[in-house]
């Protein structure tokens, strides 16, 4: 029986291995399906929660989580008054303002890839972008008109914010940096017109930059300003322009200030702006309106108490 | 979280309770529309170029197929005939008798190849291996060198085993142990023989390579349009053709020109006609193909000659440049060689451009640089003038110097020391050089003037000898309408009132010259005739009207010449057209007298070599501007012409009395007149020589 | 009437933000307007009742106890936000599909375009170079009209109306503000495009734009009405001028602050410097329009003419 006994424990050995892998392939099965359960719920899942930090479910918990723990979003309250979602008061425009923004300088990006800032290439690069480069003209037309539209929403929502009286205490110094930044919107649009060296942008700078000439003091052709020694080669329009005249200095410098001087500046102002909105009680209103006689009267000549020595 | 009981409608907070779905639903089909159609106006809308090459490919195979047996059926009648029966039968003679022997070194290469092959990769091998070796032993230092070198004797010792075919042919292989060396003389040996045979087979080939050559290229010669075989080599690069950007680009100039991407086919080497590419006019061929051997569309571009917008695809209009704010259109086709124009400026005759060189031909024979200056014709007149300015401030300069001289002197005898006396006399000497070297300057400026008058020719006759040459009647008739008398006229017809045509005759009568001219005697027409004909007139002039006209544009028409002339005039005319009644200064900007001669004692004679003014030392016009010749005609001769051109007329025309030219109150509105139309620009007029250009200079 | 002139000028790519500008303001004027009128009934209800004034919720918008006060900004907010995203993104769109960016000649500083105009934004500073010197128009006024825009809300005493449209409530201010940007900046905007031609001519719309247009627009200055040649006078008569304006100006400002019971309460409220600044941003505000109007009146250039500047 040895051949046998040899025999079937070979066979059981063979059969035993077949036996585990069956058994073990089943298994495996087994554990594969309750993890596929699981994925179902993805919103447990490890890869989720490390992007996702707090439940995104339909709870007012998790609706304010949903804004507060969002870098983008959290710009916003949780909350907010029930009457600040109406258009017909904010009229959105500061949003969109920030949203072309936005747009403007993706498609800005995008145009720098294709363009060169100097006299003989400069023109020649916006007729490649009309005409070859994919998509260029879409994204030259976008980001011009969104540029125009850019001025325009953002001066209607400086129209908005006086009619509603949102510049009214505590809210002085957060319109005071939005007219700076409404300065540097201009001043953007102005250095994005003369990239593309044609007639339009060149004579548009000209006329612009020959104002310059004329500053007080600081210009040759101001009052008081060849008194104090201010010639072509030296005022405050030589300094903008790089040069006496609109040339390839006056190209370069304007690219600059409009792909970073200025947006690095104007994104700066633009965080104090949305930080103070936050700060000074968020949206102004629809608040509930005061009548004339509960108008409290200001105490005249009531200063703010010094600090004491030891503070407090 | 448990169901809030929904309240009614009414009371259901506005905020929270109303749904976006439904705006949300449109808003994103906008969005998703809009992205739609932007991505369809981005491939197709703004790249016709694409539609245009498939239709291109569509249009030309089929064409090209047509072709093909057209081509084929030409090829064959031209292989049917002798001389290319000849050469076709010496060419297979040569290859058939140089063939056997091609097969044997042919087969004999094949199996040093095939040993070869089974020798190369060890020997590749082996000699990687020592040549590195030899390079550590070059690199190793001294003491390493030795055991190195041992090295490489082992490696090189081998033994190599290999199995190579033999060169017999047999089939078995043989079994080789070889060295390094041994393995390298092998390969080297095999690689020697291949050569041999191979020149071997070149030899043996040549005479039949020469002969098809000579056969093919007959065939070539003889056929006017595209072998067979070039016409499948096209059809195949049209199958193979891909859909993208053609462009010409000539980095050293900026430009690139993407023409072609739609003018696919214009330099197909196959003439291409609209109606043989289906109505499209974008594919036809390139006419005058010598004049791109000549500008090689590569070098330089294609707007270089046709201007527009070479880098411009998305659309006709704007590839052709004709939208508002592109400042270089296309040339329309009728005007395709003003773009000669932009290199070839001073040629006065250009091959393929003749259009272009009627233009200048005509510029030229219309006088049109009468009343418009272009630059290349005529400069005499602004050169004289600047010779002329500068001769007066060098005058006004010597006059200034010799003034110096003499205040120098008086300086000089009035001064204190004797040392400062000296000193200014020495300055006064010193002047005198400073005004020679100024005379010479300005003997310089005499000899441009002298050639620059002798090459000034003006349009228009002169004005100045009316009295001596016209009837007077005649001159207003010839103002209200010059063609009304001579159809081929250069002048135009200045629509002048009455008033203004009487007053301009008057200034033009009063104007001109009194001096007197000598009389001639009468002479035979019937020999004028004869000598017009004969002497080379006809090939300026031109005699008859209408269809009798014959002879040449470039001159008067003669026809009613009795009419017009004196006989006097006409004869010293005809003589020497260049003599000349008075000279002209033009430093004084008036005519010489024989008084001034008189004056300084000097003889009335102006001609070439004599041709200073009598006053002044400057140069005179001495000649008629005129471009007419003098033909060397005796006075017989140029009084039988005369006599001959008198007798042309017009029978029955009289011209009405013109007694109003007489009359000085008229002399002086006239001048306005003359100077307001310009007449001097194509005219010597008294007075007016100096005055430019009426028109726009057109350069 | 040359329409076809109207539609080159209004369809110029870079004009079109313009026209947009003239339907998109007067709309969102009266939008705001309505709200405001809306509001002041309201206020009036509130006024003439005082129990409604202390149980009303004091919005014109409904309101019920059982609605929350506050609404959650997700998905509330977020859901307009992003659908004003999308309809912005449909508009930009469609707008660059169908029109496409200028691009003119390349620059030639040998050739000047007639007319050279600024971008849109900038016209109303140069139509301004046509009442004043470049120094005034294009740098002090600027700059008077960026500061007096951030000193806004300090020199404003007046606590009603923050945070609602109200007309009744805000009158002169709101009047004030609607003059500096309707009347004056947007109208200069609008002039600039539409009515400039060549040569900076004034064409009425309907009028061709001729490049060869003659006009008699010669100009005199104050001093040259009165005969006054020597500079010293001409320097005192402007500055004698310019203060008896300021004088003038000053008292019909302090007239209108000063109007009715409620001006005076809310004057009472500024400060010394407060009162100042206004005075002086609203009396500058006036010099442009009574500096067109006598241009246009009586073709008067400069009131006051020193060696250095001239106003």
């Amino acid at each position: 029986m040895a051949d046998e006994n040899g025999n079937g424990k070979e066979q059981k050995g063979l059969t035993g291995v077949l036996e585990k892998v069956k058994v073990d392939t089943r298994a495996l099965k087994d554990k594969a399906a309750e993890e596929i359960k699981t994925y179902k719920e993805y919103d447990r899942t490890q890869l989720y929660k490390s992007v996702f930090r707090v439940k995104h479910d339909e709870t007012p918990r998790g609706r304010a989580l949903g804004i507060l723990t969002n870098v983008f979003l959290h710009l916003h309250p949780a909350k907010i008054n029930r009457d600040a979602v109406r258009y017909s008061y904010t009229w959105g425009m500061g949003g969109i303002s920030f949203y072309l923004f936005i747009v403007l300088t993706f498609t800005g990006v995008l145009l720098m890839f294709y363009y060169h800032p100097t006299k003989g290439q400069a023109f020649r690069d916006i007729i490649y972008l009309e005409a070859d480069v994919p998509f260029g003209k879409l994204l030259r037309n976008m980001h011009r008109w969104a540029a125009h539209l850019m001025v325009i929403t953002v001066w209607l929502h400086m129209f908005r914010v006086f009619l509603t009286g949102s510049y009214k205490k505590p809210r002085e110094f957060n319109w005071v940096v939005g007219v700076v930044l409404m300065l540097f919107t201009l001043l953007l649009s102005f250095t994005g017109y003369l990239l593309p060296d044609d007639q339009l942008g060149f004579w548009a700078v000209t006329v612009g930059t020959n104002m310059a000439r004329a500053t007080p003091l600081l210009g040759h052709e101001g009052p008081f300003g060849p008194q104090l020694g201010m010639n072509p080669f030296n005022d405050v329009r030589f300094a903008l322009l790089g040069g006496s005249i609109v040339d390839a200095n006056a190209l370069l410098r304007s690219y600059i200030w409009h792909c970073i001087g200025i947006p690095l500046v104007i994104s700066l102002f633009m965080a104090v702006h949305f930080w103070r909105v936050r700060k000074d009680g968020g949206i102004s209103g629809p608040a509930p309106v005061m009548l004339e006689s509960e108008i409290k009267e200001i105490k005249r000549g009531a200063v703010a108490a010094p600090i004491k020595a030891g503070g407090r | 979280m448990p169901e809030t009981p929904t309240l009614p409608q009414e009371e259901q907070d506005p905020v929270t309770s109303g749904s976006y779905s439904g705006i949300y639903l449109v808003a994103s089909v906008l969005l998703i529309l809009t992205m739609v159609w932007a991505l369809y106006d981005e491939v197709y809308g703004l790249r016709p170029w694409k539609g245009y090459q498939r239709r291109f490919v569509e249009v030309y195979s089929a064409y090209l197929r047509k072709l093909k047996p057209q081509e084929k059926g030409a090829e064959a009648e031209i292989k049917k005939t002798d001389g290319y029966q000849e050469l076709d039968r010496a060419y297979n003679a040569a290859e058939t008798e140089a063939g056997p022997k091609v097969k044997t070194i042919d087969h004999q290469v094949n199996l040093i190849d095939a040993r070869s092959t089974a020798l190369t990769d060890t020997f590749q091998t082996a000699r990687s291996e020592v040549s590195a070796k030899i390079y550590e032993i070059e690199h190793a230092s001294p003491h390493s060198k030795s055991s190195l070198e041992r090295d490489l004797d082992e490696i090189k010792k081998g033994p190599f085993k290999i199995e190579l075919p033999k060169l017999d042919g047999s089939t078995d292989k043989e079994k080789v142990s070889y060295t390094f060396g041994e393995l390298e003389k092998e390969f080297d040996r095999l690689k020697g023989m291949k050569a041999d045979l191979m020149a071997q087979r070149v030899e043996t080939l040549k005479l039949a390579n020469d002969l098809r050559k000579k056969r093919d290229q007959y065939l070539e010669d003889h056929m006017t349009g595209l072998t067979e075989q070039q016409v499948s080599s096209l059809i195949s690069k049209m199958q193979n053709f891909t859909v993208e950007i053609k462009q010409i680009n000539v980095p050293e100039y900026g430009i690139v020109d993407r023409c072609e991407s739609c003018h696919v086919g214009i330099r197909e080497p196959v003439v291409l006609t609209a109606k043989d590419m289906g109505g499209e006019k974008a594919f036809t061929s390139h006419p005058d193909r010598e004049l791109l051997k000549i500008h090689d569309p590569d070098r330089f571009g294609c707007t270089s000659c046709h201007n527009g917008n070479g880098r411009a695809t998305v659309s006709v209009e704007r590839a052709h440049g004709h939208y508002e704010h592109w400042l270089w259109p296309m040339y329309a086709k009728e005007n395709v060689e003003s773009g000669c124009v932009q290199c070839h400026v001073s040629d006065i005759v250009l091959d393929y451009a003749d259009t272009l060189n009627y233009g200048r031909k005509m510029y030229l024979e219309h006088g049109c640089v009468g009343c418009h200056r272009y630059e290349g014709y005529d400069k005499e007149p602004e050169q004289l003038l600047a010779v002329h300015q500068a001769l007066h401030s060098f005058e006004a300069q010597k006059k200034e110097d010799q003034k110096q001289i003499s205040t120098l002197e008086k300086e000089a005898d009035n001064a204190a020391t004797n040392e400062e006396a000296r000193k200014l006399l020495a300055k006064a000497q010193e002047i005198p050089m400073k005004i020679s070297q100024i005379d010479a300057q300005m003997e310089q400026l005499d000899m441009q003037s002298r050639s620059l008058l002798r090459e000034q020719k003006k349009v228009g006759p002169n004005l100045k000898d009316v009295r001596l040459k016209l009837r007077k009647e005649w001159i207003p008739v010839w103002l209200e309408q010059p063609t009304a008398f001579r159809p081929t006229t250069k002048m135009p017809n200045f629509r002048l009132t009455q008033e203004e045509r009487q007053a301009i005759a008057a200034f033009i009568w009063q104007s001109g010259t009194t001096a007197p001219l000598p009389q001639q005697a009468p002479g035979d027409p019937g020999s004028g005739k004869d000598l017009f004909e004969t002497r080379g007139c006809l090939a300026c002039h031109s005699m008859g009207e209408g269809n009798e006209k014959t002879g040449g544009t470039f001159a008067a028409n003669l026809s009613r010449e009795g009419e017009k002339v004196s006989y006097d005039y006409l004869v010293r005319w005809i003589h020497n057209a260049r003599e000349r009644t008075l000279p002209y200064c033009p430093y004084e900007k008036k005519d010489i007298t024989s008084a001034d001669y008189a004056r300084h004692g000097l003889p009335f004679v102006f001609d070439q070599d004599h041709s200073k003014c009598p006053n002044d030392g400057h140069e005179l016009q001495v000649q008629q501007m005129t471009v007419m010749p003098s033909l060397r005609l005796s006075w017989k001769e140029a009084q039988d012409i005369a006599s001959y051109l008198m007798t042309q007329r017009h029978a029955g025309v009289s011209y009405p009395s013109a007694a109003f030219m007489d009359d000085p109150s008229l002399k002086s509105k006239g001048e306005q007149y003359v100077k307001f139309y310009g007449c001097a620009g194509c005219h010597e007029i008294a007075g007016l020589e100096e005055e430019g250009r009426i028109g726009t200079e057109l350069t | 009437m040359d329409w076809h002139q109207i539609w080159e000028i209004a369809s110029t790519p870079d004009n079109v933000p313009i026209v947009a500008l003239l339907f998109l303001v007067p709309f969102y004027t009266w939008y705001a307007f309505r709200q405001a009128r809306a509001n002041d009934r309201l206020i009036g209800e509130l006024e003439a009742s005082p129990e409604l004034a202390k149980s009303h919720h004091r919005k014109t918008f409904p309101f019920r106890p059982e609605w929350t006060r506050e609404v959650h900004v997700w998905p509330y907010l977020l859901r307009i936000e992003f659908l004003a995203a999308i309809i912005v993104t449909v508009i930009l769109m469609i707008w660059s599909i169908t029109l496409n960016a200028p691009l003119e000649e390349p620059a030639n500083p040998n050739l000047t375009m007639n007319p050279a105009k600024d971008p849109w934004y900038f016209l109303g500073l140069q139509e301004m170079l046509v009442y004043f010197d470049p120094w005034m128009a294009g740098v002090v006024l600027p700059s008077l009209i960026l500061v007096g825009l951030a000193a806004i809300p300090y020199m404003d005493e007046n606590p009603l109306g923050a945070g609602y449209y109200t007309l009744k409530q805000r009158k002169w201010a709101i009047a004030a503000f609607c003059f500096g940007f309707l009347v004056l900046w947007l109208t200069m905007i609008f002039i600039g495009t539409f009515i400039r031609g060549p040569g900076w001519m004034w064409f009425w719309p309907g009028q061709t734009w001729d490049h060869s247009r003659v006009v008699f627009e010669v100009n005199r200055d104050l001093p040259d009405l009165f005969n006054i040649t020597g500079a010293w006078g001409k320097g005192i008569l402007g500055a004698v001028v310019m203060a008896i304006y300021y004088g003038v100006a000053g008292w019909l400002v302090h007239k209108v602050i000063t109007l009715n019971e409620f001006n005076r309460k809310i004057y009472r409220r500024m400060s010394f410097l407060q009162y100042l600044t206004l005075q002086f941003f609203l009396i500058t505000m006036l010099l442009l329009p009574l500096k067109i109007f006598i241009r246009h009146a009586f073709r008067i250039k400069y009131i006051w003419i020193t060696p250095w500047f001239n106003i």
